[in-house]
């Protein structure tokens, strides 16, 4: 069985089973996975690297931002969250969450505040964020 | 798996919001933690609509609303290792484990506006 990351540390769901469609002014890249790869990549060859998935219809889904290592810093995503809007399970929300070390995924996403906005301003903007 | 790599998703895929279809639900999948928190899995499950193996469309209510809604399904572990085992122990697929269905599971992507 492999463990969390194994995948990344061997290059296999890195951003060598992605094409780019896209790139935005801002330097992110629109990835699209091939042979079957839905996520983002778990890690990034790239240090600094910032990588957009798009839902099939064209709309922003989550941006994925990595570090000067290569391992994910944040994910910011548009979709529904129902820990972040209980009342209503389908309606999209503006969302992220942590990464830690080894590829460990934040416990629960948060609301974006306004540390998140002002770092990531520029990535939100072109994403289609709308509550500043 | 449908549409998806088996080795993948059990890797990091299935906490990283994977969703996967199986007669006539999607099942979000998500998870998170670290050694100092622990861990946790969870699944949403919804009524919806395989689209040639490659999207799925929700089935609403009249009211607008998912159907067969359940949020029940929650995992809990000390680490990540012992959150899979108890994921693939789990009977979540209508009563069956993860590798009793594997390869009729599929993953697929919210069709969204999409016209196909």
């Amino acid at each position: 069985m492999s463990s969390r990351g194994t995948f990344a540390r061997n290059g296999h769901a890195t951003t060598d089973e992605y094409v780019t469609v896209e790139t935005l002014e801002s330097g992110a890249k629109v990835l699209e996975g091939k042979n079957h790869k839905h996520s983002l990549p778990d890690y990034s060859h790239s240090p600094n690297a910032v990588y957009i998935k798009k839902n099939p219809d064209g709309t922003f889904r989550e941006i994925r931002i990595y570090g000067k290592d290569g391992y994910p810093i944040i994910e910011i995503g548009y979709h529904p969250e129902s820990f972040l809007n209980k009342s209503n399970k389908k309606d999209l929300i503006w969302h992220y969450i942590l990464f830690g070390p080894n590829f460990d995924r934040g416990l629960h996403p948060s609301l974006i505040d306004n540390n998140i906005k002002v770092k990531y301003a520029k990535y939100l903007k072109e994403a289609g964020y709308d509550q500043w | 798996m449908i549409n998806g790599d088996t080795e993948q998703f059990l890797d990091t895929g299935w906490l990283s919001e994977a969703e996967i279809y199986y007669k006539g639900h999607i099942y979000w999948c998500e998870g998170g933690g670290n050694k100092k928190e622990g861990f946790i899995f969870f699944i949403k499950k919804w009524a919806a609509e395989n689209i040639n193996n490659m999207y799925y469309k929700n089935i609403l209510s009249s009211d607008g609303d998912l159907t067969d809604y359940d949020e029940s399904f929650h995992l809990e572990a000390k680490s990540e290792e012992e959150l899979r085992q108890k994921f693939l122990k789990s009977p979540v697929f209508d009563g069956k484990t993860f590798w009793e269905v594997e390869k009729e599971l599929c993953w697929l992507e919210p069709l969204g506006n999409l016209k196909i």
